[in-house]
């Protein structure tokens, strides 16, 4: 019996967003069926001849909300027959408010969904311009409301800051609006513009400024305390819950443990091995149709276009990097040492008194646990260079 | 061969006035070369030198021509480098000779580095042939050029001859005027050899072959030689002419021009300017003039990339075989690991350089601010000492005096660039010392300038204000006092050794301001605030802030993102490596390269 996580990429979206390089499509929404498919075969194909144990599943994308309900249950229906599907397990889609509606949203959770991430990142309409969504806060608010009447509660909403052209004022007023939805979850993520993005493209033509790094420090301070204010525990870098809804799925990525990924171009860690499959969603639906190919080793299934194997080193150290992330449980020295046999001290020494020595590092009361001291929080890249 | 029959000449001439151009027709009328073999400017065959326009090594053609008084004359031109870094060479190639072609172009005139060579060749005595080129063109003036030349040399402007050397108009008539006007070279075969050495280069198989004009006496190929300033003896692998390719002969005899393949192995050992006589029976004088140059200009060079030290170290090795006035020696730096002090003769020769190291080595060199060589009197002991680093000046509270190199420069342009003129040299602490005119509207500009503001893009600025008409001419004149300090440049309190240098003491606010805000932009932000300062002595004169990191953050790392972002901390981890530590602050290698190059504005 092996307990995983399951990650479901979902490459379809009606647009895409201006700061967006994720792996999705706007134009290929025919492909759905076909689609839903390729995945039921890809997830049967993994889990053959395993007695895995599905602890959380996570749709992401794209927009898995532009998926209809009869292909959702597809693919729950294939789940529930290659996984025992854990007692009370987390099961999340990602969603874009404008998607959904009271229909859609007791058909996803009768499909056994229970809890909706919203993609809303501004309450400010010129913010969202920027970051090209094409929907208004009012709506995520309607949203909200709607999942939380027929009882889904265990809400996220994603905000972005940083943006160019936010105020540290403007940032508040979001941070207002999206507590006053009474979601027991916030993902706060600092805006990174990625290459190949419009955004990069219109920052390298002047036609925005670049975003002030020490605004966005001003802004992660003020959330930090803010939140603290409204009951909320910070628990990792960028999210934010209510004591008891932290995100299980997310922690079994920070705790560094077994997750399938399926779909396009989706992320797995399993067997100590990294892997990840073809990108684009037509050669991904073609490798799983073509049934002519030799079973492949656990994780790996047609769909993966790489894979890694794992050095020990290259676990610990991912596993630190990783555990950091949680600013309140910090890396346990427990957790390591039943995974590496060896201790934090005795893996790391020279890098951790360097790290304490400027005061971005610290152990937790017991020495059960090595944390990022609050400077570290902020500066927390500065510290994972040093373990890899 | 005939004495009597043999002429030996130069050319003098401003860049793209036609020089190479001419010594191309020369060997063509003489059958030297054939037209099919003709190779475009064979005279000038380095790369560096044909893209510049310019000739860095002198050579020597012996050609063979039937005049109309159908006699036969060997003629030998010798060609002159033409930049001023090179002026001692110049002038020992023309000791080698007996008559000068001045070309001058028939649309600019007569321009100071003309001018100036042309005086060095009235001062060796030689006969001069004026020769007015690119009459072709439709903007020639040929008479008002010719009698810019009477005026300033005294030729009737009828003696000069109008030629195009592109078309080949007239050539033949400037070959009758060599043989006519030129006289034959003097010298007595039966005296001790004396062999003047005017050039050189190095061949790898005949090791440093000496371009020579006699003066005394003769040569077979089997006699042993000896170089007169240093008693270096050696037996000649060959001798011979340059037709042009090099021709072995049995003997040279007074009067000749050729080469001696000496065998030696470094250029150092036998230097223009060199007397070579026999080892039996050798002369008891050596010709006179012979100097050891000097460099005049200093700068670090650093290889970009420090694991191409070697490389660099055993480029410098190889230029400096065929170059003596190179000099070089390791030195360290903290901000920019090892590399060399070199030493140059000029601004043009480091340039050369320079860029001969990136093209024919493909290494990539960082040079440091150019310096010269200081002299520093030491308080109470009066002792004086010589520097050509900053790093070596001693300090501030030791010092009784510094003295740096002033240059006597004369600028040749037209009138109206006066002012422009006038005012960027009063800025570059230029001291006027007169002006003469030539011709109508043209000035003779004469100033002494410290040397250190010479090699500081002075040249590009006197053309960019005169449009590319003014031109330039210097020499050295003498140390003077003056009122010099070191400016520093420190990151964190710590200085950066390869950014310092010393300045006159009211330029070392506005550069100190420069570096400090140019460095400042370019430093990455660290997790502490990292003050910038340049300071002159104790003196802080400039200073910024690089404010600390305050949030270095991967906003995200899902299941997706776990080697993405791994890959990326790999990278800043390699990139931290190559960072350079002055003190506990990391900067990039770009920083300061970034910042020497504003030295090239």
């Amino acid at each position: 019996m092996e307990a995983v996580s399951l990650y479901i990429h979902i490459p379809f979206c009606q647009y895409r967003c201006s700061y967006c390089d994720f792996n999705t499509y706007t134009s290929l929404s025919d492909l759905k069926p076909a689609y839903t498919d390729a995945l039921v075969r890809e997830i049967a194909e993994v889990a053959a001849g395993r007695n895995l144990i599905a602890q959380t599943i996570f749709f992401g994308g794209g927009t898995p909300s532009l998926m209809p309900p009869h292909l959702l249950k597809k693919i729950f229906e294939q789940i529930h027959r290659s996984f025992t599907l854990m007692p009370e397990a987390e099961v999340t889609m990602e969603a874009n408010p404008e998607t959904v509606d009271k229909d859609y949203l007791t058909a996803v959770q009768e499909l056994g969904v229970n809890r909706i991430s919203f993609g809303a990142q501004s309450a400010v309409a010129s913010e969202l311009a920027i970051l090209g969504r094409e929907h208004t806060f009012e709506t995520v608010r309607t949203a909200v409301s709607t999942a939380q009447a027929i009882g889904l509660t265990n809400l996220n909403i994603d905000l972005i800051y940083g943006v160019p052209g936010q105020t540290l004022e403007s940032w508040r007023s979001s941070l207002e609006a999206a507590v006053a939805l009474a979601t027991p979850h916030l993902s706060l993520y600092c805006l990174t513009i990625e290459p190949g993005t419009p955004m990069q493209r219109w920052l390298h033509g002047g036609e925005i400024e670049p975003p002030d790094p020490d605004l966005a420090a001003d802004q992660y301070e003020f959330t930090c305390e803010f939140l603290e204010r409204h009951g909320f525990e910070h628990y990792e870098i960028s999210n934010w819950a209510k004591p008891g809804f932290s995100s299980r799925h997310n922690l079994a990525y920070w705790y560094n443990e077994n997750y399938l990924g399926f779909g396009a171009g989706a992320h797995g860690h399993a067997a100590g091995t990294r892997y990840a499959g073809v990108r684009q969603p037509r050669a991904y639906i073609r490798r799983l149709t073509d049934n002519e190919h030799s079973p492949l080793d656990y994780p790996l299934s047609a769909a993966t276009a790489d894979h890694t194997r794992l050095s020990t080193a290259e676990q610990m150290s991912d596993t630190v990097i990783m555990g950091l992330r949680l600013l309140q449980e910090g890396a346990t020295d427990k957790r390591f040492r039943e995974r590496f046999n060896t201790s934090l001290p005795e893996a790391f020494g020279e890098t951790l008194s360097q790290l304490y020595e400027m005061g971005l590092l610290a152990w937790s009361d017991q020495q059960q646990a090595l944390k990022l001291t609050r400077k570290g929080w902020f500066l927390s890249n500065q510290v994972f260079r040093h373990f890899v | 061969m005939d004495q009597t029959k043999t002429r030996n000449f130069c050319i003098i001439a401003h860049i793209d006035h036609g020089k190479s151009t001419l010594a191309d027709r020369l060997l063509q009328q003489t059958d030297t070369v054939s037209d099919r073999d003709m190779q475009e400017q064979l005279l000038d065959s380095m790369d560096l030198e044909r893209e510049k326009g310019v000739t860095i090594k002198a050579s020597a053609v012996h050609m063979t021509y039937t005049a109309d008084d159908g006699e036969q004359y060997y003629l030998n031109l010798i060609d002159t480098p033409g930049h001023v870094d090179f002026g001692y060479e110049v002038s020992r190639a023309l000791q080698g000779c007996e008559g000068a072609i001045l070309v001058v172009d028939a649309t600019q005139g007569i321009e100071a580095q003309t001018l100036a060579n042309l005086y060095l060749a009235l001062e060796a005595d030689l006969e001069i042939i004026p020769v007015i080129n690119k009459i072709d063109l439709p903007a020639a003036q040929p008479e008002l050029v010719a009698e810019e030349v009477e005026s300033v040399i005294g030729i009737p402007a009828e003696d000069a001859i109008p030629i195009s050397a592109k078309m080949g108009t007239n050539i033949r008539a400037v070959l009758e005027a060599i043989v006519n006007q030129v006289p034959s070279p003097g010298g007595d075969p039966d005296k001790p050899l004396q062999a003047l050495v005017f050039d050189s280069h190095y061949d790898a198989y005949k090791g440093v072959i000496a371009y020579v004009r006699i003066f005394e006496g003769g040569l077979n190929r089997r006699n042993p030689i000896k170089i007169m300033s240093n008693g270096v003896i050696t037996d000649p692998i060959e001798i011979g002419f340059f037709m042009p390719g090099m021709v072995p002969q049995q003997t040279l005899a007074a009067g000749q021009v050729g080469y001696i393949a000496t065998g030696l192995k470094e250029v150092r050992e036998c230097r223009v300017g060199d007397t070579i006589t026999l080892k039996e029976g050798p002369a008891e004088e050596p010709l006179p003039g012979f100097l050891a140059v000097k460099p005049m200009v200093f700068a670090g060079f650093y290889p970009s990339n420090n694991e191409d030290y070697s490389e660099l170290r055993d480029a410098l090795d190889k230029l400096q075989l065929n170059d003596a006035a190179l000099m070089f020696e390791p030195e360290t730096s903290t901000a920019l690991s090892f590399g060399f002090r070199c030493g140059f003769l000029g601004m043009f020769h480091m340039e050369i350089i320079q860029e001969r190291l990136e093209r024919e080595y493909d290494l990539d060199i960082i040079a440091t601010a150019p310096s010269v060589r200081y002299e520093v009197v030491i308080r109470n002991t009066e002792e004086v000492v010589s520097i050509s680093s900053p790093a070596d000046l001693p300090e501030e509270g030791e010092i009784e005096e510094i003295r740096e190199p002033w240059m006597h420069v004369q600028v040749f342009t037209p009138e109206e660039y006066y002012g422009v003129l006038m005012e960027l040299i009063m800025k570059r602490r230029g001291e006027f010392v007169g002006q003469e005119y030539p011709a109508p509207g043209r000035i003779i500009f004469k100033f002494d300038i410290p040397l250190a503001e010479l090699i500081v893009d002075f040249y590009d600025k006197l053309k960019s204000v005169s449009r590319g008409y003014a031109s330039m001419d210097y020499d050295f004149a003498g140390y003077r006092s003056s009122d010099l300090v070191k400016l520093d440049v420190l990151v964190n309190k710590q200085p950066v050794d390869a950014l310092a240098m010393i300045i006159h003491r009211e330029a070392a606010y506005h550069r100190g301001q420069r570096l400090v805000t140019e460095l400042k932009n370019r430093i990455p932000r660290q997790m502490f605030e990292v003050p910038i300062q340049a300071s002159v002595g104790k003196r802080v004169v400039s200073r910024a802030n690089v404010k600390a990191l305050r949030k270095d953050v991967l906003a995200k790392c899902y299941g997706g993102d776990v080697s993405r972002k791994r890959k990326l901390l790999e990278k800043q981890k390699k990139g931290k490596k190559r960072m350079k530590m002055i003190g506990n602050v990391e900067v990039p290698q770009e920083a300061f390269m970034a910042v020497l190059k504003l030295n090239e504005d």
